[in-house]
């Protein structure tokens, strides 16, 4: 069968729809399907409460660490190749993982003494 | 006291080190070094102005502005510099770009000194608020930065008697240090969850630990990453080999013709 012309491109313009509709639902479902866990952490005094935080291996993670002190802080962590600088009584979210077992320790850069902590990825 | 004079020393020498080698090209295609010092003094500006909005910055995109902030000046950064590096490796092209390449070193400096400018003014900041430690962090900010920029100044002068060598040498630490920013920039992508990220494709960390002084010092001049994701390692062989492949290609071209 030969098409005309405009045929073809009704039928391009078709297809092109089908596969953006793919797309999109594609998109979502990936989205729906990595759905992923939320650990929510402080920092008070310089300090990281808690200090450790346990999550299974294999897993995305959205880390939400509140600073609750005036100061800013920057979360480092050399393991995990993570830096994100946390203002003064702000959060910062950031995403780590999926991760093999094994612990992985992190640090506020800017007061090294006291804010140190670790993910226990089991 | 310590702690401060690393933190500020590491973002200073980044800075200080390419600013450094862009005025050694300068000096070597005698491009007018004015515009640099400008642009030195508008990168300090625009330091202060970005650590200034840092929380509001932060909060944008769903929390990930400050990622997009670093990955744009990041990415723009290293192929700015990639940009020089072709316009000096083609031969015939050089001639007639003296006023393209001041606009690109200025436009690599404004850039350069915002981003590491930033973090030391935010870490300044916390200090400030931090009545404790704040002497110490002041002396110390103090000296990181002076030994950053001594660095920076000694590279310029060693790099500058060596000439063409110098040259050469400033060819290659500014194409690694290109690649290092570009693989830092994947490193946000995934920090913000805008790429998936990866599992490390090894672990050198018992060889050279990031960490060690000579780890910190390799991260700040060739981007050393002891446990790198896929994706960041392909992007920085990709920036590497590039530019080499055509170092290569144009001086055998131009050694035939000749």
């Amino acid at each position: 069968m030969v098409l005309s012309k405009t045929g073809s491109s009704v039928k391009a313009k078709r297809l092109f729809l089908i596969h953006l509709t793919m797309l999109v639902i594609g998109i979502f479902s990936v989205d729906a399907s990595a759905k992923r866990l939320t650990i929510e952490i402080e920092i008070k005094n310089h300090f990281f409460i808690p200090d450790k935080i346990e999550i299974p291996a294999n897993t995305k993670i959205k880390l939400i660490v509140h600073n609750r002190d005036s100061s800013s802080e920057e979360f480092e962590s050399y393991e995990l190749n993570r830096e994100k600088l946390i203002m003064g009584e702000r959060k910062a979210n950031i995403f780590i993982g999926p991760l093999a077992a094994g612990e992985y320790p992190f640090f506020g850069e800017f007061n090294q003494k006291t804010a140190q902590g670790w993910i226990i990825v089991k | 006291m310590l702690d401060a004079v690393i933190i500020v020393l590491r973002e200073t020498l980044e800075a200080s080190l390419l600013v450094s080698f862009l005025f050694v090209y300068s000096n070597h295609f005698s491009v007018n070094k004015k515009w640099m010092f400008l642009a030195l003094v508008s990168g300090i500006a625009f330091a202060v102005l970005v650590a200034l909005q840092l929380s509001e910055i932060s909060d944008l995109y769903d929390g990930t502005g400050q990622e997009v902030l670093f990955i744009t000046v990041l990415l723009a950064l290293s192929l700015l510099i990639q940009w020089i590096n072709f316009i000096v490796i083609m031969p015939n092209y050089l001639k007639s770009n003296q006023q393209l390449l001041k606009i690109l070193f200025s436009s690599i400096i404004v850039l350069a000194i915002s981003l590491e400018g930033a973090e030391i003014i935010v870490f300044f900041q916390s200090s400030l608020a931090n009545d404790n430690h704040f002497h110490a962090n002041l002396l110390g900010s103090i000296l990181g930065l002076g030994i950053g920029i001594s660095a920076g100044a000694v590279s310029y002068y060693l790099l500058n008697q060596l000439a063409n060598t110098g040259v050469i040498i400033c060819l290659f630490l500014l194409v690694v240090v290109s690649a290092g920013m570009a693989s830092q920039a994947v490193s946000y992508l995934m920090q913000a969850d805008f790429i998936e990220s990866g599992y490390p494709v090894w672990n050198t960390n018992t060889l050279i630990d990031e960490r060690s002084v000579i780890g910190q010092l390799l991260y700040a001049l060739i981007g050393y990453e002891a446990t790198p994701s896929f994706t960041q390692v392909i992007v920085y062989f990709s920036y590497v080999l590039i530019p080499s492949a055509s170092f290569i290609y144009f001086k055998i071209f131009s050694v035939r013709k000749n």
